[in-house]
């Protein structure tokens, strides 16, 4: 094969010295270090108190408390929400969804948030609403949470114990068979 | 078949195609940085200080690796990059299939939304074939150093 060994390495370091720089003059460069996405916990007093608070957003668009961000929530707290009728959405592959999925909730992949995103029209940005996808090795809640956020919902929780949790707790839910 | 195989238009037309996939893949990744370093993120294999150096660099591999490529430079040393490149997409394709990772594959950026799956890890076996193919029997046709180089 007789490899020069010289030429390979240059390559290599003449391509990552133009990357660095390009990133670093580039305004949409990313920062060196890669930071962890800190889930931000919502207080149980934020989840429980919230049919009060569409109420009163019917009434005054103002009140109630206002997200920096989509909230994390435990499985208690997504339990209460749900009692409550928010409205879930499953963050997964339609086909998974087709498979089972917490009761009532509606389908927005992800991965297909293009295809899918016409949905978001029908659901007024002030209500309040929670991602889930399959659980704790899975961040398609957090990405679609972060996305309806930026999309303008003001309200996004993020379970993320998701339909493993869900199942777990014998929770509603719908399957294929229903 | 060592025949076919080293035929130097094959090669060239290899060439061609490996090149043009590398540059393909490489803008679509430079173009979207924090998309790929998040898709990066996402195989869980890189401890997270380095998911970003990886995101950064990489593309611009791909890229001027991809070039050369078709430029006929230095083709061996630029597909036997490709080739180490491949492979550890492969790996990291098949840990993340083992260990049931439900994921974007970040493979031409992540407006694709290509899932890992069998398909990507076929067409990562067939591109490494070829840039295999390319470290070993060369290629200099229409190469623009090939004045220099005896064929």
């Amino acid at each position: 094969m007789k490899i020069n060994f010289t030429s390979f390495l240059s390559i290599i370091i003449i391509s990552s010295l133009l990357g660095l720089l390009i990133n670093y003059i580039n305004p949409k460069g990313i920062p060196f270090i890669k930071e962890e996405r800190q889930l931000n916990w919502a207080e149980d007093s934020t989840t429980s108190y919230i049919t009060n608070k569409i109420i009163e957003e019917d009434n005054d668009q103002n009140s109630g408390e206002v997200f920096d961000e989509a909230k994390a929530i435990t499985l208690k707290q997504a339990y209460s929400l749900y009692s409550q009728n928010v409205l879930f959405i499953d963050a997964r592959d339609y086909v998974e969804y087709e498979i089972g999925h917490i009761k009532n909730a509606v389908s927005l992949p992800y991965l297909d948030f293009d295809e899918y995103k016409n949905i978001l029209d029908t659901i007024p940005k002030t209500i309040p609403i929670v991602a889930y996808c399959d659980g704790k090795d899975c961040d398609l809640s957090i990405l679609l949470g972060d996305k309806l956020f930026e999309s303008g919902f003001k309200e996004v929780y993020i379970f993320f114990g998701g339909w493993i949790d869900w199942q777990m707790a014998n929770y509603p839910v719908e399957d294929i068979d229903d | 078949m060592i025949n076919v195989l080293s035929n130097k238009y094959l090669l060239f037309l290899f060439r061609i195609i490996v090149g043009f996939v590398f540059i393909y893949a490489g803008i679509l990744k430079i173009s979207d940085s924090a998309g790929f370093s998040d898709a990066i993120n996402n195989y869980e294999l890189l401890p997270l200080s380095f998911v970003n150096f990886f995101a950064i660099i990489l593309p611009w591999i791909e890229v001027v690796a991809g070039l050369f490529l078709i430029f006929g430079i230095s083709v061996k040393e630029n597909s036997f990059i490709i080739s180490l490149m491949l492979a550890v997409f492969i790996l990291a394709i098949v840990i993340s299939l083992s260990r049931g990772l439900n994921i974007e594959c970040g493979c031409f950026g992540t407006s694709s939304g290509t899932k890992v799956g069998i398909i990507k890890l076929v067409e990562n076996i067939i591109l490494l074939s070829l840039a295999l193919l390319l470290t070993k029997f060369n290629s200099v046709f229409l190469s623009i150093t090939s004045h220099k180089n005896s064929r």
